[in-house]
């Protein structure tokens, strides 16, 4: 199997292993992967062809929630809003 | 009179014949978890429960009718929001986020008078099996305290074994409530999916994920989740499921083959014997099942269940849920730094898998191929149960290990390679205690068709489990 490139992971998860912990990371990365690689080997084309389908959809109804503060957990927030760093120069 | 010997359905009668006063069973646990805090399977008892168990002795002294969990001391998990209380998934990431509703479950045990007792300690983010990922360290086995609770429920499962409550709510998406309900000698299900709303529950996997409780008794199971269960038109995957099902006097009782040499190989293997000759004792009938593609359940499991979380987890962005790093100074570095600081290794393992499987190039291979296992499966299990009424395996592979043994995680994710088949195909299975090996206790799991649980319990008492517990 070829080597997983971890960097890209990271960036698609916006994670960054540190670096101490890096060797041992991709280490035990490198077997889960070759442990789950079973499944690629399975002749099973009918099913696949089937396997991934899409959710149906209730129909949109309009009710009344309770209301909730969706700024109650915010790490910063101002105005009823949440603060960011500055994201437009 | 001891109050941990006593059922949930007669804490709740004798409060509500005033032969006990809901202040004085939640005194009686409250002083259980500060004698058992060693363990550290209770994070938090909350601070009001004497309030609210004052207010159920009040109603019932002014002669207003009360619920059928009546003055009933109730453990969640610490993924189970419950208003205006703490809520981390034992996760440094979210330390100091306080619940602004409370789930469908927890509304439906308040509806009945319980009383919100406790948060249980558990794995990071529902994520591992030992208890061991947990910011507030490891919760140790009820039974053996050096050695695991189990997990990811291992808060939940220890504290019923330890009698600290009656009844405590656990999560399971891939044996989370079975397997410590096996490594500490209680009773625990994971119901057909969809049974128990997952609104106001901390999302890891929504395909596979449920909640439900975990007991000292099997008839206590069945009472607690059927008031937890019920169609919610806040989680559209929930459903009706009246918990029944054909019950009869003798059951046609279904033993995997593709599993047979693989439990010859367990340790548990001459206890599991003994019991499929105990029910042939019993009148009830073993029959040999097929489904093939069984022990392709751990890998489908591992490769669907981190997908799903990978997409779940990404709303822990530094911006909305209580933890922002600071040393962040632009908008990525919100978002990098504080799910690098604040998730730990296991999260971070299967966030990373599951965009592993989903990305480019790999999500054929991966992703569609697990998927179709999963619907193979499900189509496999069907035709299994037209010829039995149950399935029997065992829980676990082994008893409870020891904390620390399993520091490689492909020994901790094989411990998971009976319970993942039910969670791939939604289908329900209880865990009994059954037997045991040097005292420890070992689980025996009952699986049945979908909203078959009538059957399960049934049989299950028909069978009759060991009971542990302190």
């Amino acid at each position: 199997m070829d080597k997983i490139d971890i960097k890209h992971l990271e960036d698609l998860s916006k994670l960054k292993i540190d670096e101490s912990e890096r060797a041992g990371f991709e280490k035990d990365f490198q077997k889960i992967v070759e442990f789950v690689d079973e499944i690629t080997k399975l002749d099973i084309s009918y099913e696949e062809k089937e396997a991934v389908k899409l959710s149906s959809l209730r129909e949109d109804e309009v009710t009344k929630n309770e209301e909730i503060d969706p700024l109650l957990d915010a790490p910063k927030k101002a105005d009823g809003c949440f603060v960011t760093p500055l994201v437009v120069e | 009179m001891d109050i941990s010997k006593l059922s949930v359905k007669e804490i709740a009668e004798k409060v509500s014949r005033q032969e006990l006063s809901a202040r004085e069973v939640v005194s009686f646990f409250a002083k259980r978890c500060a004698e058992k805090c060693k363990f550290n399977a209770i994070i938090e008892v909350f601070d009001d429960i004497f309030e609210k168990a004052d207010e159920i002795d009040a109603r019932i002294k002014s002669g207003k009718p009360v619920g059928k969990l009546a003055g009933v001391p109730v453990a969640i998990k610490d993924n189970i929001l419950y208003a205006g209380k703490k809520m981390t998934c034992a996760s440094a990431f979210m330390k100091d986020f306080i619940s602004p509703y409370s789930a469908t479950l927890v509304k439906k045990l308040i509806s009945e008078d319980a009383i919100i007792f406790a948060r249980t300690n558990m794995d990071e983010f529902a994520m591992g099996g030992s208890t061991e990922n947990s910011v507030y360290g490891v919760t140790k086995n009820a039974l053996d305290p050096s050695r695991v609770a189990g997990g990811s429920s291992g808060g939940s499962a220890a504290a019923v074994a330890l009698g600290l409550c009656p009844v405590a709510i656990g999560t399971d998406t891939g044996g989370s409530i079975r397997q410590p309900s096996s490594f500490n000698g209680v009773v625990g299900i994971k119901p057909t999916f969809g049974t128990v709303s997952r609104y106001g529950i901390v999302a890891f996997a929504s395909s596979t994920d449920q909640a439900a409780p975990i007991t000292k008794t099997i008839e206590d199971n069945e009472y607690v989740l059927s008031i937890i269960a019920g169609k919610d038109p806040c989680d559209m995957t929930s459903i009706d499921n009246p918990l029944s099902g054909k019950t009869k006097s003798k059951y046609a009782v279904g033993i995997i083959k593709e599993l047979k040499e693989k439990i010859a190989s367990l340790p548990c293997a001459k206890q599991f014997e003994e019991q499929i000759e105990k029910i042939k004792s019993q009148g009830h009938t073993i029959k040999e099942v097929s489904v093939p593609h069984i022990l392709n359940s751990l890998a489908c499991y591992y490769i669907l269940t981190p997908a799903e979380a990978s997409s779940n987890l990404a709303r822990f962005d530094g911006v909305k849920y209580t933890t922002c790093s600071k040393s962040a100074l632009v908008l990525d570095d919100v978002y990098v730094k504080s799910r690098s600081e604040g998730f730990g290794r296991e999260v971070k393992r299967r966030i990373m898998l599951g965009n592993f499987v989903l990305s480019s190039g790999y999500f054929d291979a991966y992703y569609k191929k697990g998927m179709a296992v999963k619907s193979l499966l499900e189509r496999e299990f069907a035709r299994a149960f037209e010829d039995c009424d149950v399935i029997i395996t065992p829980t676990t592979p082994s008893v409870a290990f020891k904390i620390g043994e399993r520091s490689d995680p492909i020994s901790m994710y094989a411990e998971d390679l009976f319970t993942t088949p039910a969670s791939l195909t939604g289908l329900p299975a209880l865990s009994i205690p059954y037997a045991e090996i040097n005292g420890l206790p070992l689980g025996l799991q009952i699986m049945g068709a979908k909203k078959s649980e009538g059957v399960i319990f049934d049989f299950a008492k028909k069978i009759g489990g060991q009971t542990y517990g302190i």
